[in-house]
C-alpha cells in the first residue's frame, strides 16, 4: 500500500553567517557606540531601541555600507530558494535593539513589510541564554486543533550566534526570550519592501 | 559563503495514498451509488451534486454500507496519526456523503470547520485530471508577494485517498470534461464522540 505525507504551505526562514564580518562588525561598533538607547513608551520596560526608532532609519544615519552590501547576497539567495523572482528592494526601516539582563521582546510582527531580518552584532554565544528569537505558527487553526497542534503549531526557537543574519516574512509573528545573562545582547533589525513595478 | 540554511516551519501535513483493496472498495461504493440520489444542495447553488447522505436532515449512516472501505480507512488513519505524532485509541466517522461532479460543476473554497480529519476517496476520476486543490492556511502568505503560497493540487486519481485537517481550505475547479466524477467524502472525530454513531478502535501507538 503506497502512501506519502505531503508537508505543504510551510514558512521559510533564512539563516546564514555573514562573509564580511570584520567590516560589518567594525561599522556597527562605531554606530552602536555613537547612539543612545531608549525604551518605547508604548511597550513598557521590555528592551531598548536606538534613538528615533520609527522616525529615522539607522542604516541611513550611520555608515553601514558593508552590511547593506552583504545583505544583497542573502536577499537574492533567499528569494531564489522561495522562488520569488528577485527585484529591486529598499530597506524601509532599520534600528538597533539592545536587550539588557531581564529584557525581552513581546510577540509581534512587522506589519506590511515584505521581508524582515536581524543581524546579530553581539550575542553571548556561550549557551545563547541572552534572548533567542522565536517564531509562532501562522497557521492559527492548527493552534486549536487536537491532531495538528503538535506538528503545525507552537514556538520554534532559532538560535543565531554573533555574525549571523536571519531573514523571515514580515507577517510572521515572533518574540525574543528573556535575556537571562548579565551580557548585553545587541542586534540590528530591518524591514524590506520590494519594488512593485 | 557556505554556512546558510532555510528552515521550513509549520508545514501542514496532508496524507495521500492508494487503497489496497481497490476492487472490493469499488464494488462496494458502486452499489451505494446505484441506490443513492444526487442533487444540488440548497444553499450551495448549482455547484455540484451531493448524495442524500449530506446534510443534517439525513439520519442514515453511509459508512454502514461500506465495511470494506471502513476497514481500510482505519489503516490510513492509524498511519496518518503516527506521522503527525497524534495518538488516539478510537475515532468516529461522524458524517459521510457521495459527491457527483459533471461537466461545468465546481466546488467553492470551503473547510470542514473544527472536524479533526477530513477525507476524500476518488471512486471515479478522469486520469491525471487536476481539479481538487488546497488553499494556504497561512493568511499572511496569501497577502504577500514574496511568500505567496497559492494552491496545491495533490495527486487525485481513481482509487486515491486523501486525509487532511478539517480546517484546511480546499475547493474543486470547474470540471471541463465530459463524464461523471464520483467521490466519497467524510469527517473524522477523535474526542467529540456522538453516542448514536459507531466508535472504531484504532492502534496508533
Amino acid at each position: 500500500m503506497s502512501y506519502q505525507v505531503e508537508r505543504v504551505f510551510s514558512t521559510p526562514i533564512y539563516r546564514s553567517a555573514v562573509n564580511d564580518i570584520d567590516n560589518i562588525q567594525e561599522q556597527l561598533s562605531k554606530a552602536v557606540n555613537d547612539t543612545t538607547f531608549t525604551t518605547n513608551d508604548n511597550w513598557g520596560m521590555t528592551h531598548f531601541l536606538s534613538e528615533n526608532y520609527g522616525d529615522v532609519n539607522f542604516h541611513e544615519e550611520y555608515d553601514l555600507s558593508a552590511f547593506v552590501s552583504e545583505l544583497d547576497v542573502h536577499v537574492k539567495r533567499y528569494c531564489s530558494e522561495i522562488k520569488f523572482p528577485f527585484r529591486k528592494y529598499r530597506i524601509s526601516s532599520s534600528w538597533i535593539a539592545l536587550f539588557e539582563s531581564g529584557n525581552y521582546g513581546h510577540v509581534h510582527n512587522h506589519g506590511s513589510s515584505d521581508m524582515s531580518g536581524t543581524y546579530y552584532y553581539q550575542r553571548d554565544d556561550d549557551g545563547l541564554k541572552d534572548g533567542n528569537i522565536f517564531f509562532e505558527s501562522p497557521v492559527y487553526n492548527a493552534e486549536t486543533s487536537l491532531c495538528f497542534r503538535g506538528s503545525t503549531s507552537g514556538r520554534v526557537m532559532v538560535p543565531a550566534t554573533t555574525g549571523s543574519i536571519l531573514l523571515f516574512p514580515g507577517w510572521l509573528k515572533h518574540g525574543i526570550m528573556t535575556n537571562e545573562t548579565e551580557h548585553d545582547r545587541v542586534s540590528f533589525s530591518f524591514d524590506i519592501i520590494f519594488d512593485r513595478h | 559563503m557556505n554556512n546558510w540554511s532555510i528552515q521550513y516551519l509549520y508545514p501542514t501535513q496532508v496524507y495521500c495514498a492508494k487503497v489496497e483493496n481497490f476492487d472490493s472498495i469499488q464494488d462496494e461504493i458502486q452499489s451505494v451509488i446505484e441506490k443513492s440520489t444526487f442533487d444540488y444542495f440548497p444553499g450551495f447553488g448549482e455547484t455540484h451534486k451531493l448524495s442524500q447522505h449530506f446534510g443534517p436532515s439525513d439520519s442514515s449512516y453511509l459508512m454502514g454500507d461500506l465495511p470494506i472501505f471502513n476497514n481500510e480507512l482505519q489503516t490510513h488513519i492509524e498511519r496518518y496519526g503516527k506521522e503527525l505524532k497524534y495518538y488516539n485509541n478510537e475515532y468516529q466517522v461522524v458524517n459521510s456523503w457521495m459527491t457527483l461532479f459533471e461537466k461545468g460543476d465546481y466546488a467553492h473554497i470551503h473547510d470542514h470547520k473544527d472536524t479533526d480529519y477530513s477525507g476524500v476517496y476518488y471512486f471515479c476520476k478522469e486520469p491525471k485530471a487536476k481539479d481538487f486543490f488546497f488553499e494556504s492556511p497561512v493568511v499572511g502568505a496569501k497577502a504577500s508577494a514574496p511568500y505567496f503560497g497559492a494552491r496545491i493540487y495533490p495527486p487525485t486519481e481513481t482509487g486515491h485517498l486523501i486525509l487532511f485537517p478539517g480546517w484546511l481550505p480546499h475547493g474543486v475547479d470547474r470540471i471541463e470534461t465530459d463524464g461523471q466524477r464520483y467521490s466519497l467524502s467524510f469527517n473524522i472525530e477523535f474526542q467529540k464522540i456522538d453516542p448514536d454513531l459507531p466508535v472504531i478502535k484504532c492502534h496508533t501507538k
